[in-house]
C-alpha cells in the first residue's frame, strides 16, 4: 500500500440471500482512495452505492473481498474494533439526515464530541455550516437543508479521517444542494479530510478529485480529475 | 450533563403521565412496605422491650388450687428463676349506667403478690403506670386496666362496684395500669374480639383476693420465669413443671407463645412481616414488567437513532445504559416518593397500633434508616434489571440495516378473504382490527396478561369483602341459631336447667350445653381448645361439610372438629386422637374424628353431651345453655343466680360489624390500589401501542379517517384484548384466592367461602371501568399525534 493511500478496496462482494434468489449488490469492486481526496461515487439507483459505503463505514460486512484502511483489514476487526473504527475514523452523513428528534441542532453535534477526545470545536463547526443562529432549534423546526447541515456538522465535528456521505444532497433543491457541496469541499480543504460522497447526479462529478462510476454492483469507470471545479459551477 | 442525559430527560418529560403512573406503582409498593414494616418493627421492638421491663412470665400454670409452698417448690425445677402464685377470678362489674342495664360486664380480678409489688421487687408481669407508680395501701384499693378505664371513662379516685358470689364490693381505683399480659385484651379465645367496655382487668391486694375470692387460701395460677442463662429450651422447663405438678391433678401449663394476648400480637407481627416481604415484590414486579415492555418498544422505535449512535461509534453498553437509565429514573422517583409517603404513613400506622389494637404503652414511633435504604435498593435492583433486559434489543440492531427506510410491515392473509362473510359482513374498520390483532399476537398476549393481573387484583378485595360477609352470615345465622349463649357458675343437671329456663315466658327454647377447655393431642402435636358438648338433636348448632356445604347429621357417636384445628393436629376423618381434660382425677380419652366441619370463626371440637358426661363430667351435667328468645331474655339472665355470663348473638354480631369497619376501609383501599394498578397497566400499554404506531395512525389520518374512527379501531382492538384478558383472569384469580384462603386461615379464622359468580361479575365490571378510564386518558395522545411530523422525514 502506498504511503498516501488511506483506503484500498479489493474484490469486494456483497450478496443478499432473498429466499431462492441471491441479489448480488456488489460483484467484486476494487479501487483505492488517497488521503485528502474528494471522491464522488456515481451510479443509478440500485447499483450498490449505499451498500459499499456502509461497508467502508464499518457498518456492514462484505461477503468477500477486503477493505484495507491504512494497512488494516476491516473484515478482521472484532465488533469492538469496528466500534472504535466508527468512533475514531469515520464520519457518516446519511441520506435522510437521521438527526435525533429530541435533541437540538447543537446537541446533535455535541453527541459526537461526547465520545471523542480530540474533536473539533462545536462552535466553529456550527459556524462553518452556517447554523450558529439555529443552534437551539429542534430538527422538526428546521428545513431539510438545515437538517442536512447539522448532520454534516455532527460528522465533521468528530474530526474523522474519512467523511462518508450517502447522497447528502438527494433530498435538497438545487441552491441548497450547492451550499452543501461547497461545505463539504470546504471541509475537505480546510480540515484536510478524505471525503467520499455518493450521488446519482452526474453533474456533481466535476468537483471531485476522483470519480467512481458504478453500475450493477461493479465499478465501470475510475476517473482521476486533474482539475476539480468549484461547486458553484455545478449545474443540475 | 451529557447530551444523551438531556435526551433522556426530554424523553421522560414527553410522557410524564405514563411515567408518573409507573413511578406511582413503585411508590405505592414501597409506601406500604415502609409504612407497615416500620410500624411492625416498632411494635415488635416495643413488645420485646415491654416484656423485659415488666418481667413477663415465660410459663403460665392454671390449676384448681395450689398452696404457697407448692408454688415455691417449683423453684427447684431446673431453669426456673422465679415462681409467683396468684388468684385469678372473673367477677361481675356493676354499672349504674342505663345502657348497661341488661349487660353482663366482666372484670378479671388478679391478685398482686404480697412480697413483690412491682418489678423492682421481682413481680412477674409487673404493672405499667402511665404516671407515677402506686401501691395499694388497703384492701379496698385497686388498679384498673387502662383500656377498660378509657372505654368507661373511669378515672383515678373513682369508686367501682363488683359482685362476687352474690356479694357486692365497693372498691376505689387507686391507679390506671397497663400489663404486658394483656396487650391484646380478650377474655378468652372464644370471644374472638376484644371488647374494651365489657371486659377488663382489676388488680387487687392478695389479702383481699384470699379473703373474698380464693377457696381456702390457695392460689389458682402460677407465673414462672425462666433463667436467661438456662441452656435448654422453655418447652423442656414447661414439661418439667407439668410433671412436678402432676400429683395436683388437672393443670394447664403453657408457654408465653401460647398465651392468648401474646399469641395475637405475635401472629399480627409474623403475618405482617410475611405480607411485607411479598407486597413490594408484587408492586415492583408489575412496575418492572411495564418498564421492561416499554423500553423494549422504545428500542424498537428508536432503531434509527440507535443505528446513528452505533454508526458514530457508541458501543452497546453505552446505548443500553442510556435506555436503562430511563427505567432507573422512574424507579428512583417512585422510590423517593414511596419512602417519603411511607415514612409519613408509618407514623400514623404506628399510632393506630398503639391506640386501637394493642396496648403497648411504651410503643413510640421510630424512624428506621435501613428500611429507606432497603426500599431504595430494592427499587434500584428492579429498575436496573427491567432497564437492561428491556434494552437488550440494542445489541441486535445493525447500523446499516437500521438506516434503510423501513418498508411497511407486511400484512398477512388470514384465510377469510374470499368468504362471503368477510366481504359482506365485515366492515373496513373491522378488517383492520382483525388484521392488526392477527399480526401482533405477542402484543395481545402481553396486554391480556396485564389485564388478567388487574382483574385478579380487583377480584381479591371483592372476594375478601364477600368472604367476610359470608363468614358472618354463616357463623351467626346458618351455623349458630341461638339468641343467647349462657355460661353457668358451675355444673347443673341438664333436665333441671332446661326445665327452669323453659318456665320463663320470655324464653322460647333452651337446651343444655357443656363447654370445657381440653388439650387435644395427636402424637407430638397438641393444641389447647374448647370442647363443646351438644345434645344429639340440637336445634341450635347446624353442621355443614367443609367443602360441599352439605348438612351433616350430628349423631350420638359423632366427633366433629373445625378445619384449622384438624389441620394443626394433622388429623383426617377416621383418625384417632387423645383428649386430655384440665380436670383433676380424670383419665385421658381417645376418640375417633368423624367429621371436619365448616366454622369460619374460632376453632372447636364438638361432641355429643352423652359422651362427655360419661367420660368426664358425670351423668346429665351441663355448664351452659343455648337460648332462643327476644331481647327481654336479657333481664331474666341478668337476674339469674346461676348464670355466670352470657353472650347475646346480636351483641356478637354488632361487635363483629364494628370490627369489620376497619377491615372495610382497608379493603376499599385495596380496591382503589387494584384499579390504580389496572389503569397504570392498561394506560401504559395503550400509549405504547399508539406510540409504536404513529406512522400507521398518521397514515390512517391522512387517508381521511377522523380521530374518532382511528380511536374506534384502537378501542375495538382493546375490547378484544380485554375480553381475552378477563377470560385469562378468571382462573388466575381463582388460583390466587385459593392461596389467600390458605394463607389467612389460622386458629381464629378460616376462609371457607368460595368466590361467587357475582364477585367475578363485579371484578369484571371494575376492570372494564379501569380500561375505559385508560382509554379516555390515551385519547388525548391520539389527538395530539401530529401526522405531518410522523411522515415528514425520518427524524426519530
Ligand atoms: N437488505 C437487503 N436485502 C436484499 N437486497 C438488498 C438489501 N439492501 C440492498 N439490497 C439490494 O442491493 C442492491 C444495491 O442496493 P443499494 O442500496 O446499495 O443501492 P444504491 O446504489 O444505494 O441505490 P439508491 O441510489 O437507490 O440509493 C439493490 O438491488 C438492493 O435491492
Ligand atoms: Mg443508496
Amino acid at each position: 500500500m502506498e504511503q498516501n493511500q488511506i483506503l484500498s478496496i479489493s474484490q469486494l462482494k456483497k450478496h443478499y440471500l432473498m429466499g431462492e434468489v441471491t441479489v448480488e449488490a456488489l460483484r467484486g469492486v476494487s479501487f483505492d482512495v488517497n488521503a485528502g481526496e474528494f471522491v464522488v461515487i456515481l451510479g443509478p439507483s440500485g447499483s450498490g452505492k449505499t451498500t459499499m459505503l456502509n461497508i467502508l463505514g464499518g457498518m456492514d460486512q462484505a461477503t468477500s473481498g477486503t477493505v484495507n484502511y491504512r494497512g488494516e483489514i476491516l473484515s478482521d476487526f472484532s465488533e469492538k474494533a469496528l466500534t472504535e473504527y466508527r468512533r475514531n475514523v469515520v464520519g457518516f452523513v446519511f441520506q435522510f439526515y437521521n438527526l435525533l428528534g429530541n435533541l437540538t441542532a447543537r446537541e446533535n453535534v455535541e453527541l459526537a464530541t461526547e465520545i471523542i477526545s480530540d474533536h473539533l470545536s462545536v462552535d466553529e463547526v456550527m459556524e462553518d455550516v452556517g447554523l450558529t443562529d439555529r443552534a437551539d432549534h429542534f430538527p422538526a423546526q428546521m428545513s431539510g437543508g438545515e437538517q442536512q447541515r447539522v448532520a454534516i456538522a455532527r460528522a465533521v465535528c468528530k474530526n474523522p479521517d474519512l467523511l462518508l456521505c450517502d447522497e447528502p444532497t438527494g433530498a435538497l433543491d438545487f441552491e441548497t444542494g450547492i451550499q452543501i457541496l461547497k461545505l463539504l469541499k470546504k471541509i475537505n480543504v480546510k480540515y484536510k479530510k478524505t471525503v467520499i460522497i455518493i450521488t446519482h447526479n452526474a453533474s456533481i462529478a466535476i468537483i471531485a478529485d476522483r470519480v467512481l462510476k458504478m453500475r450493477s454492483g461493479e465499478i465501470v469507470e475510475n476517473i482521476i480529475n486533474e482539475m476539480p471545479m468549484d461547486p458553484e459551477r455545478v449545474t443540475w | 450533563m451529557g447530551v444523551l442525559n438531556r435526551r433522556l430527560i426530554r424523553m421522560i418529560m414527553s410522557s410524564k403521565g405514563q411515567n408518573l403512573a409507573i413511578a406511582m406503582v413503585v411508590a405505592l409498593g414501597l409506601m406500604l412496605y415502609v409504612a407497615m414494616s416500620s410500624a411492625i418493627t416498632n411494635l415488635d421492638d416495643a413488645v420485646q422491650k415491654y416484656f423485659t421491663i415488666t418481667n413477663a412470665a415465660d410459663i403460665y400454670v392454671e390449676i384448681p388450687a395450689i398452696s404457697g409452698s407448692e408454688v415455691n417448690s417449683l423453684l427447684s425445677v431446673s431453669g426456673v428463676e422465679a415462681a409467683q402464685g396468684r388468684v385469678v377470678w372473673d367477677v361481675n362489674f356493676l354499672s349504674d349506667q342505663k345502657a348497661d342495664e341488661n349487660q353482663k360486664i366482666t372484670l378479671r380480678v388478679i391478685s398482686i403478690p404480697e412480697d413483690a409489688e412491682d418489678s423492682k421487687d421481682g413481680m412477674i408481669h409487673s404493672l405499667y403506670f402511665q404516671t407515677k407508680a402506686q401501691t395499694l395501701a388497703s384492701d379496698d384499693e385497686v388498679f384498673l386496666i387502662e383500656s377498660f378505664a378509657r372505654a368507661r371513662s373511669i378515672e383515678v379516685g373513682d369508686e367501682i362496684k363488683i359482685q362476687y358470689a352474690g356479694e357486692d364490693h365497693a372498691l376505689k381505683v387507686k391507679g390506671i395500669v397497663s400489663s404486658s399480659e394483656y396487650i391484646y385484651l380478650m377474655q378468652s379465645e372464644q370471644s374472638l374480639l376484644p371488647d374494651f367496655s365489657n371486659f377488663g382487668i382489676l388488680y387487687v391486694r392478695e389479702s383481699f383476693a384470699m379473703r373474698s375470692i380464693a377457696s381456702n387460701g390457695q392460689y389458682n395460677q402460677v407465673l414462672l420465669t425462666v433463667r436467661d442463662s438456662f441452656d435448654g429450651n422453655h418447652e423442656s422447663v414447661r414439661k418439667a413443671v407439668e410433671k412436678k405438678l402432676e400429683h395436683l391433678g388437672a393443670q394447664r401449663v403453657y408457654l408465653r407463645e401460647d398465651q392468648v394476648s401474646s399469641r395475637m400480637v405475635q401472629e399480627e407481627i409474623r403475618g405482617n412481616k410475611q405480607t411485607m416481604s411479598i407486597v413490594p415484590v408484587i408492586f415492583l414486579g408489575i412496575a418492572a414488567a411495564i418498564m421492561f415492555v416499554m423500553i423494549g418498544r422504545f428500542v424498537r422505535n428508536d432503531k434509527v437513532t440507535i443505528g446513528v449512535l452505533k454508526a458514530m461509534g457508541y458501543n452497546n453498553r453505552k446505548i443500553m445504559t442510556h435506555y436503562s437509565l430511563y427505567a432507573v429514573s422512574i424507579g428512583i422517583t417512585g422510590a423517593v416518593l414511596g419512602v417519603i409517603l411511607g415514612s409519613l404513613m408509618s407514623v400514623y400506622v404506628t399510632t393506630l397500633y398503639a391506640t386501637e389494637s394493642f396496648n403497648v404503652p411504651i410503643l413510640v414511633f421510630k424512624f428506621h434508616a435501613w428500611m429507606l435504604f432497603a426500599a431504595l435498593g430494592l427499587a434500584l435492583v428492579f429498575s436496573v434489571t427491567a432497564g437492561y433486559m428491556g434494552a437488550r434489543g440494542v445489541i441486535q440492531i445493525d447500523p446499516a440495516a437500521a438506516m434503510r427506510p423501513e418498508a411497511p410491515q407486511s400484512g398477512k392473509h388470514i384465510g377469510l378473504e374470499h368468504t362471503r362473510f368477510w366481504n359482506f359482513w365485515v366492515s373496513f374498520t373491522e378488517k383492520m382490527v382483525i388484521r392488526n390483532l392477527m399480526r401482533h399476537k405477542l402484543r395481545i398476549l402481553v396486554l391480556s396478561i396485564g389485564i388478567a393481573l388487574t382483574f385478579m387484583m380487583i377480584m381479591i378485595p371483592i372476594y375478601l369483602l364477600s368472604a367476610f360477609l359470608d363468614m358472618f352470615e354463616f357463623q351467626y345465622s346458618v351455623m349458630q341459631r341461638m339468641d343467647y349463649s349462657v355460661s353457668l357458675n358451675g355444673f347443673m343437671a341438664d333436665r333441671d336447667l332446661v326445665r327452669s329456663l323453659r318456665d320463663y315466658d320470655e324464653i322460647d327454647y333452651a337446651e343444655g350445653r357443656l363447654e370445657y377447655p381440653f388439650e387435644v393431642e395427636n402424637g407430638y402435636r397438641k393444641k389447647a381448645t374448647t370442647v363443646i358438648g351438644l345434645s344429639p338433636d340440637t336445634k341450635i348448632i347446624h353442621f355443614y361439610e367443609l367443602n360441599t356445604m352439605v348438612p351433616m347429621v350430628f349423631r350420638p357417636n359423632s366427633v366433629f372438629m373445625t378445619r384449622g384445628l384438624a389441620d394443626n393436629l394433622g388429623l383426617r376423618v377416621g383418625d384417632p386422637f387423645v383428649m386430655k381434660p384440665y380436670l383433676p382425677d380424670r383419665e385421658d380419652q381417645v376418640y375417633k374424628l368423624t367429621g371436619i366441619i365448616r366454622q369460619d370463626l374460632g376453632s372447636n371440637v364438638y361432641m355429643p353431651l352423652g359422651t362427655l358426661q360419661r367420660d368426664f363430667f358425670g351423668e346429665d351435667a351441663v355448664n351452659g345453655a343455648y337460648i332462643q328468645g327476644g331481647s327481654d331474655v336479657k333481664d331474666v339472665l341478668t337476674d339469674a343466680r346461676s348464670v355466670s355470663s352470657f353472650m347475646s348473638n346480636e351483641d356478637l354480631q354488632n361487635a363483629y360489624l364494628d370490627f369489620m369497619q376497619l377491615t372495610y376501609i382497608s379493603i376499599g383501599m385495596i380496591v382503589v390500589i387494584g384499579m390504580f394498578l389496572g389503569v397504570a397497566i392498561v394506560y401504559n400499554t395503550v400509549v405504547l401501542m399508539i406510540n409504536e404506531r404513529t406512522v400507521e395512525i398518521a397514515s390512517m389520518r391522512i387517508l381521511g379517517m377522523r380521530i374518532g374512527e382511528v380511536f374506534s379501531v384502537i378501542s375495538r382492538e382493546i375490547a378484544v384484548i380485554s375480553g381475552v384478558g378477563i377470560v385469562l383472569g378468571i382462573p388466575l384469580a381463582s388460583w390466587a384466592l385459593a392461596g389467600i384462603g390458605a394463607y389467612f386461615t389460622t386458629d381464629l379464622y378460616s376462609f371457607a367461602t368460595k368466590p361467587q359468580f357475582i364477585d367475578y361479575v363485579y371484578a369484571g365490571i371494575i376492570t372494564l371501568v379501569s380500561i375505559i378510564i385508560s382509554l379516555a386518558l390515551s385519547y388525548r395522545k391520539i389527538i395530539r399525534a401530529n401526522f405531518v411530523d410522523a411522515l415528514k422525514n425520518q427524524v426519530s
